[in-house]
C-alpha cells in the first residue's frame, strides 16, 4: 500500500506539490489525471527520490515504511518502480547487461540470491515477447536507436522483469500507438495481484480503456481536486479540466 | 661539436646534453644541436602549454639498480614479446614469420615527421642503438608484437623504427609500466608502404612520479591503413603524441584514445594527422575521465594540405570531470587548404549525466555502482572498435581496475 499524506514538494524553490494526500491500497490500480503543470511528474520523481525534488512537508509510506528518507536505489530495493516519461538512452551499456545488473542489485539488497544467467535469459525473452521488442533491439546499447514507442516498451519490459511492489507509471502512454497502448494494458494486467499497486499518471482516458483503474484522481495545482471511479475519466474526456482548475 | 645554446638550462637539461655530447658521433651531432637549441619543451610553447616537461623534470630522477617488472598489461594475449628494460630491447625466440627484428647502430636520421620535435632530437642524440622491426611484403602477421616497456627510476631513451612493406599486415602492442621517479623518452617511427596495415594498441601506465613521453611518427602510404587505440593512465606528466602523415592516396587512419586519471596525475594525448594526398579518410575518438586533481589533455589536429582533396575526416573528444578539482583541456584543430573535403570536429567537457545517474539508481543500482557503470560505458566506446577479443579484454580490464579505485 502506498500512503501519501499532506505532501509538499518544491523544485528550485517553487512549490509544485501542495498538500497532496492519496492512498493506493495493495492490489489496486489508481490513475492520476491532470492538466499540464499540475505536478504529475513532480509527484513521480519525488516518490522515486530524485535529489532536486525537495520534500518540504508531509509523509509517504510504502507498505508501512516511510520512503522519504531513503535513497533512490533503496526505494527501488523496497519495490518502488518508476516508469519514466522520457526514458534515457545510455550508449555503451547493453540492454541485457543493464537489466540483469539492476535486477541483481535489487535482489542483493533484499537478501535474495542473484538470478543465474540462464534463468535471466529465459525470463527476459519471455517478457520481451510480452512487450513486443524484438531480440535484435535487445542486443543494442540501452535505448540507443530505439523509437519513442520502443523506449516505452523497454520501460514495460523492466517493470515486468522487476515485478515491483508498487509501480508509478509516468505518462507511459505518451507517444504510443493503439497497439502499444494495448501492450501496456496487457503488462499491467499480467502483473496485477493482491500485493501489488499501480499509480498510472496520464493525460488521456484512452490508456484507461486498457488498464481499467479502480480509482481516478484529478490533480490540479499540486493537490487532488477530485477522486472517483473510472467514470471520472470519461467525464473528463467530455468536459475537460476547466471545471476543476477554476475551482482549485 | 655542438654547444649548449640554452640559456639557463635546468640541471636535467645540462645532464642530458652532457650525456649526449659524451657519446656524440658525427651522425648524431645534428640532432644534438637541434635539442641543444630548444631544450625540454615547456609551457610557453603553444603545443606544450598544458604539459610542462621542463617543470615536471626540475628534479633529476636518480637511477636505481634493477627494473620493476610488473604483470603484463596484455597478459591474456599471445604475442611475441620484446622487453624494453630501461631503454634496452631484449627478446627471446624467433619472431613471427615475415618479421625481422634487429638492433642497429643509431645513425640518427629522424623521419621528416618528427625531425623538428625536441624529444625526438633528444632521443636521436642520446641512444647508441635503435630497434628495427620490418615486416616483409605481403606478410599477414597474425601474432602481435609486444613492445613491453618496463623500468625503474632514472632517465632513459628508446628509439624503434618499424617498416611494413607493401601489402603486409601486423599488430603492435605497447605497454608502458613505469615505477618510481623516472623520465622515459621513447620514439617510434613507422613507415607503412602501399596497402600495408598496422594496428597499434597502447596501454600507458606510468608511475605517479614518472614523466613519460612517447612520440610516434607514422608515414602512411597509398591505400595503407593505420589504426591505433591507446589507454593512458597518466603519471606525474605523461605525453602520448602521434604524428601521422598520409602521403599516399586513399590511405586510412583511425585513432582512438582513452584517458583515465586520478589523484594528481596528468595525461596528454596529442595528435596530428597530415593529409597530403587525395581521398584519405580518418576518424578520431577520444574519451577522458578525470578525478581528484588530475588533468586530462587532448590536442588533436587535422592538417589538410592542398593535395588532400576529398579528405573525409572526423574528430570527437569528450571528457568527464568526476569532481570539482579535476581538469580537462581540449584543443581540437582543423587546418584545411584543400577546397573539396569533409572535415569535422566536436569537443565537450562535462560532469556525469545526472538524469542517467538517477535512472540507474531508480533501477536499484547504488550510487557508486551507477557511476562506475556510466563511466565504464562512456570510456568503453573507445575500445568498441577493437576486433580482437583478447586485446579488447586487456583494455577493459585495466579500465575496470582504475574504476574500482577512482569512481
Amino acid at each position: 500500500m502506498l500512503k501519501i499524506d499532506n505532501l509538499h514538494v518544491s523544485v528550485g524553490g517553487a512549490e509544485i506539490i501542495r498538500g497532496l494526500t492519496l492512498v493506493v491500497p495493495a492490489g489496486e490500480v489508481h490513475a492520476i489525471m491532470g492538466p499540464n503543470g499540475s505536478g504529475k511528474s513532480t509527484l513521480s520523481f519525488a516518490l522515486a527520490g530524485r535529489e532536486t525534488y525537495d520534500v518540504t512537508a508531509g509523509s509517504a509510506t510504502l507498505n508501512g515504511e516511510s520512503i522519504l528518507g531513503l535513497k533512490p536505489h533503496q526505494r527501488a530495493a523496497r519495490g518502488l518502480f518508476l516508469s519514466f516519461q522520457h526514458p534515457m538512452e545510455i550508449p555503451g551499456v547493453p540492454v541485457m547487461n543493464f537489466v540483469r545488473t539492476a535486477l541483481n542489485a535489487q535482489r542483493k539488497a533484499s537478501g535474495e540470491a542473484e538470478m543465474s544467467a540462464a534463468e535471466f535469459l529465459k525470463a527476459f525473452r519471455e517478457k520481451a515477447r510480452l512487450v513486443g521488442l524484438d531480440e535484435e533491439k535487445l542486443k543494442r546499447p540501452f535505448n540507443v536507436g530505439f523509437s519513442g514507442g520502443e523506449k516505452k516498451r523497454m520501460e514495460m519490459l523492466q517493470m515486468a522483469m522487476f515485478e515491483p511492489a508498487f509501480a508509478v507509471m509516468d505518462e507511459t502512454d505518451s507517444g504510443l500507438d493503439i497497439d502499444a497502448l494495448k501492450m501496456v494494458g496487457d503488462v499491467v494486467t499480467s502483473l496485477r495481484g493482491p500485493r501489488r499497486g499501480f499509480l498510472v499518471i496520464t493525460h488521456y482516458q484512452r490508456l484507461l480503456d486498457h488498464i481499467r483503474p479502480d480509482r481516478v484522481h484529478i490533480l490540479v495545482r499540486g493537490r487532488i481536486a477530485k477522486s472517483g471511479g473510472p467514470e471520472l475519466a470519461l467525464e473528463l474526456e467530455r468536459s475537460g479540466y476547466e471545471q476543476f482548475t477554476a475551482a482549485a | 661539436m655542438s654547444r649548449t645554446l640554452l640559456i639557463n638550462p635546468t640541471a636535467l637539461e645540462a645532464g642530458l646534453l652532457a650525456a649526449a655530447q659524451a657519446r656524440a658521433t658525427p651522425a648524431r651531432a645534428s640532432a644534438l644541436a637541434r635539442f641543444a637549441a630548444t631544450g625540454l619543451p615547456h609551457r610557453r610553447l603553444e603545443s606544450w602549454k598544458w604539459t610542462d616537461l621542463r617543470a615536471a623534470l626540475r628534479n633529476v630522477p636518480e637511477a636505481e639498480e634493477g627494473a620493476v617488472v610488473g604483470r603484463s598489461l596484455f597478459g591474456g594475449v599471445d604475442a611475441f614479446e620484446i622487453t624494453v628494460m630501461n631503454g634496452e630491447a631484449e627478446w627471446q625466440g624467433t619472431p613471427p614469420e615475415g618479421v625481422a627484428i634487429s638492433c642497429v647502430g643509431n645513425e640518427a636520421e629522424l623521419p621528416p615527421a618528427t625531425a623538428d620535435h625536441p624529444l625526438a632530437n633528444l632521443c636521436a642524440a642520446s641512444v647508441a642503438r635503435r630497434l628495427e622491426i620490418s615486416v616483409a611484403a605481403g606478410a599477414k602477421v597474425l601474432r602481435p608484437i609486444h613492445l613491453r616497456h618496463v623500468g625503474g627510476a632514472g632517465v632513459r631513451h628508446f628509439w624503434a623504427q618499424m617498416r611494413l612493406e607493401p601489402g603486409s599486415e601486423a599488430t603492435l602492442l605497447e605497454s608502458i609500466n613505469g615505477a618510481g621517479a623516472y623520465f622515459s623518452n621513447t620514439h617510434l617511427g613507422v613507415g607503412l608502404d602501399e596497402s600495408a596495415r598496422l594496428r597499434r594498441f597502447v596501454i600507458s601506465d606510468a608511475s605517479p612520479e614518472g614523466v613519460d613521453a612517447a612520440l610516434a611518427g607514422v608515414r602512411v602510404g597509398a591505400g595503407a591503413s593505420f589504426s591505433q587505440c591507446a589507454l593512458l593512465l597518466g603519471g606525474k606528466a605523461s605525453r602520448f603524441e602521434t604524428r601521422v602523415s598520409c602521403l599516399g592516396a586513399e590511405s586510412r587512419v583511425d585513432l582512438a584514445s582513452g584517458i583515465l586519471v586520478d589523484e594528481a596525475r596528468h595525461a596528454d594525448q596529442t595528435s596530428l594527422i597530415y593529409f597530403g594526398a587525395p581521398g584519405c579518410g580518418a576518424t578520431q575518438l577520444h574519451k577522458a575521465a578525470a578525478h581528484g586533481r588530475a588533468r586530462a589533455v587532448f590536442q588533436g589536429k587535422f592538417h589538410v594540405a592542398r593535395e588532400g582533396q576529398k579528405t573525409d575526416a572526423h574528430m570527437a573528444a569528450r571528457a568527464l570531470l568526476l569532481n570539482e578539482g579535476a581538469e580537462a583541456d581540449h584543443k581540437p584543430e582543423l587546418e584545411i587548404y584543400a577546397d573539396d573535403v569533409k572535415c569535422g570536429h566536436g569537443s565537450a567537457v562535462g560532469a556525469l549525466d545526472a538524469d542517467a545517474l538517477f535512472y540507474f539508481q531508480q533501477r536499484g543500482l547504488p550510487p557508486d555502482a551507477a557511476r562506475v557503470l556510466l563511466i565504464e560505458a562512456f570510456v568503453g566506446e573507445v575500445f568498441d572498435a577493437i576486433d580482437d577479443a583478447g586485446i579488447a579484454a586487456a583494455f577493459r580490464a585495466r579500465a575496470a581496475r582504475w574504476l574500482e579505485r577512482a569512481a
